[in-house]
């Protein structure tokens, strides 16, 4: 389906919210390097995805009406075994139907477990004077708990990004230190430019979160997204 | 006739043709000194004046006329100085007229916050709809434009300068004003333009950055309407930008379903704007005025090292650390330099020729020394510029005489003769005499273009700001 098409589905089916596979979607159009993402509505099918992927893979309940997917019980990670996959997608099913008896649930997502990098956010939010904002962070609980986050209003300037992303307290980390690599600094700054240009081409967006982008010495890669879309074409 | 052609809708606002004065007083004494014809006429307004009063054939010599129908010419900006509710008929009868552009002085409108008030703001705006008039206001101050011959205030300076104020507050914008020239400071233009139900900071904005006439804008902000085309203008405007946004919230309201939007506020946003567009941020009117005499009466800055010349161990320690917490460096001197220095100080008991140096200033008086110290320090490599502050109070306590004659004549001397941009500091206290006497001493320094401030802190804070903004500009 192309963005539009996404869109256009969400908006018949009278949701704002889209799904985690429709949001990464979106956001494989901006550039920015997303992890490969499907939807199982089977074992089979998510036995089958698991090994057309490659173990540890990670499995997230996938249903319109839960926000909170951990709290639900709805999220295994480090799944080694086909066997491993099966018994965590039964047991997902168990604790989303215990946890939320009447809602609809689509399937379970399937991915692959990234290896490991520094947690980065990069969201959008609107402001109702400026309109689209990006923020840049460092994820994980250093975004829970220290919101150790800044912002730029869209458009930015390379010399935004750039001073965007070494503003923030936790910098440093990114920099590399005590024996850590470094990141590529300058892959942050490019999809932090490809996500204005896009929030820009598509005003339909209300909300972006991209929480967590692995960011690696050699790139970044969005692990998780969210989208929330405005409530009127 | 006042602009070689009247093609810029602002044109008609900052230099008419024409003006009427809608509600000019009929006792002579009020509008001469208090009202709009008096204000033309004093401030040498060279265009066709109309005073509108029903019941006078004449005010202050100049015929009088009892509606804006009856002036026999086209009008270009017409000042309304009548009670609000008289304010709607009028205004209808000046779209009629063609009126160019219209100041609406009364308040009691939307500003209220009362239906009656909401709705009476309303009305204007459906009135505006129907022809070609453009309105400033209501609830404002309207128009300073010293080479213009407008003045919203009698008492300012009829000298031009080429700062732009653009003011959501009428007092506000008034005591500014007052503030900013008594510190030497001269405007080309200022606009107090209230509720804004037509020309906003936008249309005025606009014209600031591109006026020939305006190398400096300063902006006192409340709310905004078009916050992109704000942002826009701010990015390419190339002229330094103080603004002065008032009412900040914090952020995040929580009921949002993004991790981002729980995070951010207008606080947040605001200060995105300033790091994008390099508009310089103050927080009171006070301080735009520090840091307006710090783009105005100094070059840009090459460094942010600074040479700390004044009297008093303490002040400089303290003054050291202010440097520091601003981003300011107070470095140690070179040899050479202070070799220099000793030689000189050998005579001043008590003198100190680390940075801060002390030199010059004893109990009794200033010495020739202190010029001296003062080229020296300004010669060091590691410096960028001078602070050197002043106290007045301890002379004036001691009864040195001549020390104020001694210490502009110096600082005259200083400014000529220091190879480096040079500040002053004069420490105030809570005298009147000591008041006056700075206000003495700073006078002369202004006029000689000399950066006076009144405050060690502000000094600092201005001048790190400026350092930034250059910065920035130039990266």
């Amino acid at each position: 389906m192309t963005s539009q098409e996404i869109i256009q589905k969400a908006r018949a089916e009278g949701r704002v919210l889209l799904t985690e596979t429709e949001s990464k979607e979106l956001i494989k159009e901006s550039g920015i390097a997303v992890i490969e993402t499907k939807l199982a509505r089977s074992i089979s099918e998510v036995v089958a995805i698991s090994n057309q992927m490659g173990y540890p893979v990670v499995l997230k309940i996938a249903s319109h009406d839960i926000t909170h997917k951990s709290d639900a019980g709805g999220v295994k990670l480090g799944l080694l075994t086909p066997e491993a996959v099966g018994k965590a997608y039964e047991e997902i099913f168990t604790s989303v139907a215990q946890k939320y008896p009447s809602v609809a649930v689509q399937g379970v997502t399937v991915q692959k477990t990234a290896r490991p990098g520094v947690e980065v956010i990069i969201g959008m939010f609107k402001d109702a004077q400026f309109g689209p904002v990006l923020m840049f962070g460092l994820g994980g609980i250093w975004v829970e708990i220290l919101k150790d986050v800044s912002f730029r209003i869209v458009p930015l300037t390379k010399k935004d990004a750039a001073s965007l992303i070494r503003e923030i307290k936790g910098f440093p980390l990114l920099e590399g230190r005590r024996g850590r690599e470094a990141v590529d600094i300058v892959n942050l700054e490019e999809a932090l430019l490809k996500l204005s240009a896009f929030v820009e081409k598509y005003p339909e967006i209300k909300e972006l979160d991209l929480n967590p982008i692995f960011a690696y010495a050699d790139g970044c890669l969005a692990v998780d997204a969210r989208i929330i879309l405005e409530t009127k074409p | 006739m006042l602009k070689e052609k009247n093609n810029h809708l602002m044109d008609f606002v900052f230099y008419p043709n024409s003006v009427a004065v809608i509600g000019a007083s009929s006792d002579a004494e009020k509008e001469r000194n208090w009202g709009w014809v008096g204000r033309l006429l004093q401030f040498g307004y060279k265009g066709k004046i109309y005073p509108l009063n029903p019941k006078m054939k004449e005010i202050l010599g100049l015929k009088a006329y009892p509606s804006i129908g009856e002036v026999p010419d086209s009008v270009d900006y017409a000042i309304m100085v009548i009670p609000r509710h008289l304010v709607p008929r009028s205004l209808e009868e000046c779209v009629a007229k063609g009126v160019k552009v219209v100041h609406i002085y009364a308040a009691g409108f939307s500003e209220m916050g009362t239906e009656a008030g909401i709705k009476l703001q309303k009305e204007l705006e459906n009135i505006i709809k129907t022809g070609d008039t453009r309105v400033i206001g209501p609830n404002c101050m309207g128009v300073y434009c010293p080479s213009g011959g407008l003045s919203f205030d009698v008492r300012f300076p009829k000298e031009s300068g080429s700062i732009s104020f653009l003011s959501q507050t009428g007092v506000g914008g008034r005591r500014l004003i007052q503030l900013a020239t008594g510190r030497g400071l001269r405007f080309s233009k200022a606009v107090s333009y209230g509720n804004a139900i037509d020309l906003n900071v936008i249309d005025f904005l606009e014209y600031a950055v591109s006026d020939p006439e305006t190398s400096l804008i300063l902006l006192y902000l409340e709310g905004l309407t078009d916050g992109r085309r704000f942002f826009t203008l701010l990015r390419e405007c190339k002229k330094p930008v103080v603004l002065l946004k008032a009412g900040l919230s914090e952020g995040g309201s929580g009921a949002v379903a993004s991790h981002t939007a729980s995070l951010a506020g207008s606080r947040q946003v605001w200060e995105a704007l300033f790091k994008q567009t390099g508009a310089i941020s103050v927080d009171t009117l006070e301080e735009a005025v520090e840091q307006m005499v710090a783009l105005q009466t100094l070059p840009p800055l090459k460094g942010r090292r600074c040479g700390l010349v004044g009297r008093g161990g303490g002040i400089g320690v303290v003054a050291v650390d202010m440097c520091e917490r601003e981003g300011l460096k107070v470095p140690p001197l070179e040899q050479e330099t202070r070799n220099r220095l000793a030689s000189i100080v050998a005579t001043d008991s008590g003198s100190t020729i680390r940075n801060p140096v002390e030199i010059g200033l004893g109990p009794t008086g200033v010495s020739e020394h202190y010029v001296d110290g003062l080229q020296i320090v300004a010669s060091d490599s590691q410096i960028d510029f001078i602070i050197t502050f002043l106290n007045p109070e301890d002379y004036i306590h001691y009864g040195v005489k001549g020390w104020v004659e001694d210490i502009s004549e110096a600082l005259i001397k200083a400014k000529k003769a220091v190879p480096k941009p040079f500040v002053v500091v004069f420490l105030a206290a809570q005298s009147g005499e000591v008041f006056e006497t700075i206000l003495r001493i700073q006078r002369k320094c202004i006029e000689e273009g000399i950066a006076c401030f009144s405050s060690m802190d502000a000094a600092i804070k201005a001048i790190s700001k400026s350092i930034m903004y250059y910065q920035n500009r130039n990266d």
